[in-house]
């Protein structure tokens, strides 16, 4: 038989109709994402407050200083950030090499470059001298100043800054990233848990059995529950992106649909994996157990909480077999760069390779209790 | 064998010797497997399975629990890969199966449909699956609702239903596509005799008027009794096959005569005992006389017109179960009645 959408679309179809009906899964889409991104949300430090800041505005020396003016006033709302000064009247010229050091008590210093308003929108970098031993802090300036940039400038390619370290080790930064990972792990287990148990599910009923018995090919069946699936992915995505960008207000510097193609990429990849592992289960129970056999890793070696440069080899190379690594250093570079796909090309293109491979083993394996 | 048969254009037989002879005299062999054995991690579930299931047949598999029959099934429809032997349906082989899958229709024992979809709904899919287009499974599926006796219940969802109307939707997911082949595993299973018969009514149309095909598997002895051929299945081997009505003729003191001739029974009996022979005994004002096969009745009529000028008489045949249990050896009988003694009253439906 000739490979046909058609019978794909039928596939697809039937899935959403029947996970249309089931009421918990679909109360499961709506309340997963909600409840990982509040406990993640609030326990990664969203909710860091009044960070003592100086702000110096080295703009005002020459001309105009209206822009860095907004940004201050704009810092200044921010209640992630407390004020302390606003040090208009050091000398230009202050740099990192000369900078004396954060006052006691202060966990950074935020520089408005000389003629950022004049020069805009190509001004020099902001500058922010920081306190890295605590990243959860880091996190909260690096996302007040972001916010601001994006603020001001409207258009998230033209955000420039500089962070430079002043204690704390420059290379421990799991900090910048805890947004990115948040969402990749949220669609991770939801599309694993999705693929798994409703394909075991459909085995176990006969199913499988009864549509291996008709012209359709494996491909086809795997293909549409995939797709029905990954409209469910794409619901959700969107979801998280809202809960994201409204509830804990992190900034996304690079485009929103980029991240959202991303992270639609990665719950396909997911769903894939979990297709493919699915065929090794005999029951529900066993299909159960592969979630945290594929979580854990996920959330302990992709770089999610801790670097992986600090990894001993063996690990690294564990690291870098698990797709969530990729997503995650994908996401990083676009949510708080703002540098798309041409940073990340190669990581893409593993994530992507990933993707097709998971994709043609669950249609091997598919139905592989054939004997 | 109708000429006129409609021969799908795309598997038209190829016009060699042997398929010149389903066209006159001899009809197609449909399925045809040799040798065809099958074992799961050192259980011979199918051993030696020689079938040949000509066109237009009723075929039934019938034997106990474990005897064989879904694995047969399953291994013919390419489901299960055999450990050796050969099967070939539709004059394909049956690795290849898939090039004439969309001609084979599929039910099998286990509930296999989608259980948050309706009846509609997955009557609809399978035939989305054939390829057929929407409006037709449209017109089909109200015909189909209809010889279920489910045309009310269309839009009830299958968690909703019961076994039996489940069985029946299975049923009708299985004939979407008009199949000339048809594997139906335990078709009636919960069905009510009404509508079973009315099942079998279906199931005969199908093969007389149709020419299509169908292998069925069912635990109702009495039931089997409506296939053109009966296979009878223990342990996995095919212990006999035959017209139910040829096999009946075999089993041994199988048939009889019971005869009402008051008064003269006892005599009738000892002379038919002296001078044929056969097995009799005497029942209040009845003899009853068995013999094998097609025995020679006027000879023990002669004897009965000795004694008798006027006398009633009726023929006996051995039950499906005595046929079953003679052909399937005596060491399994008595777990053979067990298994197969379905009483045959039906499921309550809802």
């Amino acid at each position: 038989m000739e490979f046909s959408w058609y019978r794909v679309l039928a596939v697809m179809k039937k899935n959403l109709t029947a996970l249309k009906r089931d009421r918990r899964t679909i109360g499961l889409i709506i309340f997963l994402p909600i409840m990982m991104m509040l406990v993640f949300g609030y326990a990664f430090g969203t909710d860091i407050r009044n960070v003592k800041v100086v702000i110096c505005n080295l703009d005002a020396n020459a001309g105009s200083a209206v822009l860095s003016n907004k940004g201050y006033s704009f810092l200044a709302g921010d209640d992630r950030l407390e004020l302390t000064d606003n040090v208009t009247t050091v000398a230009a010229g202050l740099d990192e090499v000369h900078f004396p050091g954060l006052l006691p008590g202060v966990w950074a210093l935020i520089v408005f470059p000389v003629n950022f308003t004049e020069k805009w929108p190509h001004p020099a970098p902001v500058e922010m001298y920081v306190d890295g031993s605590n990243p959860q802090i880091v996190a909260a300036v690096v996302g007040a100043v972001t916010t601001m940039l994006v603020d001001l400038s409207g258009n998230a390619s033209v955000v420039l800054y500089n962070v430079t370290y002043k204690y704390g080790n420059k290379d421990y930064r799991p900090v910048d990233s805890m947004s990115p990972g948040i969402l990749g792990f949220t669609v991770m287990i939801f599309m694993l848990l999705l693929s798994i148990v409703f394909n075991v599910r459909e085995r176990l009923s006969g199913m499988t059995e009864r549509m291996t018995a008709t012209p359709t090919r494996k491909i086809e069946v795997v293909l549409g529950n995939l797709l029905g699936y990954s409209l469910i992915a794409v619901l959700q995505t969107s979801l998280l992106l809202l809960i994201v960008k409204l509830i804990f207000n992190i900034a996304i510097v690079g485009e929103v649909l980029y991240v959202f193609l991303m992270l639609f990429i990665f719950a396909i990849n997911t769903l894939s994996l979990g297709l493919f592992l699915s065929a090794f289960a005999k029951n529900e129970q066993q299909a159960f157990q592969f979630i945290p056999l594929m979580i854990i890793p996920s959330v302990l070696l992709s770089g999610f909480v801790f670097p992986i440069d600090g990894f001993p080899d063996f690990l690294k190379v564990v690291s870098y077999l698990l797709p969530m690594t990729y997503i995650i250093i994908i996401l990083r570079k676009d949510m708080l760069a703002g540098l798309g796909l041409q940073s990340v090309w190669l990581e893409f293109l593993v994530l992507a390779g990933m993707t097709i491979l998971f994709l043609l083993l669950a249609a091997i394996v598919y139905n592989r209790q054939k004997r | 064998m109708n000429i006129n048969r409609k021969l799908d254009k795309e598997h038209r037989p190829k016009t060699t010797l042997r398929n010149y002879k389903c066209f006159g005299w001899e009809k197609m062999k449909v399925i045809q497997t040799t040798k065809l054995t099958k074992a799961f991690d050192g259980f011979i579930a199918l051993k030696d399975f020689d079938l040949t299931v000509e066109e237009g047949t009723i075929y039934g598999l019938i034997g106990p629990n474990g005897a064989g029959k879904t694995t047969a099934i399953r291994t013919m429809l390419g489901l299960l890969l055999p450990t050796s032997g050969t099967a070939t349906i539709l004059d394909t082989p049956v690795k290849d199966i898939k090039r004439v899958i969309h001609r084979i229709g599929y039910m099998p024992q286990d509930l296999s449909l989608a259980m948050e979809l309706t009846i509609f709904e997955n009557i609809l899919f399978f035939g989305r699956l054939q390829g057929m287009a929407k409006r037709d499974i449209d017109a089909r599926a109200e015909e189909l609702l209809k010889l279920v006796e489910l045309e009310k219940f269309g839009d009830r969802l299958i968690e909703a239903c019961s076994g039996g109307m489940r069985r029946r939707a299975s049923l009708a997911c299985a004939l979407v596509h008009d199949p000339p082949l048809l594997f139906l595993d335990e078709p009636t299973v919960g069905v009510d005799p009404d509508l079973r018969s009315a099942f079998w009514q279906y199931f005969r149309n199908l093969t007389e008027k149709n020419d299509k095909t169908i292998v069925l598997t069912t635990h109702y002895l009495t039931e089997s009794e409506q296939c053109d051929i009966i296979g009878l299945l223990r342990d996995g081997m095919l212990a006999r096959e035959g017209a139910p009505k040829d096999l009946k003729m075999e089993v041994p003191d199988g048939r009889g005569l019971k005869i009402r001739a008051p008064s003269v029974a006892d005599a009738i009996i000892r002379e038919v005992q002296d001078e044929l022979g056969l097995q009799s005994q005497a029942d209040g004002d009845f003899a009853v006389i068995r013999f094998t096969g097609d025995f020679d009745v006027t000879r023990i009529l002669e004897i009965v017109q000795r004694h008798a000028t006027t006398y009633g008489m009726e023929l006996i045949e051995p039950t499906m179960d005595e046929v079953f249990s003679h052909f399937t050896s005596s060491k399994g009988t008595a777990k053979l009645a067990a298994n197969q003694n379905v009483p045959d009253e039906p499921e309550v439906m809802i």
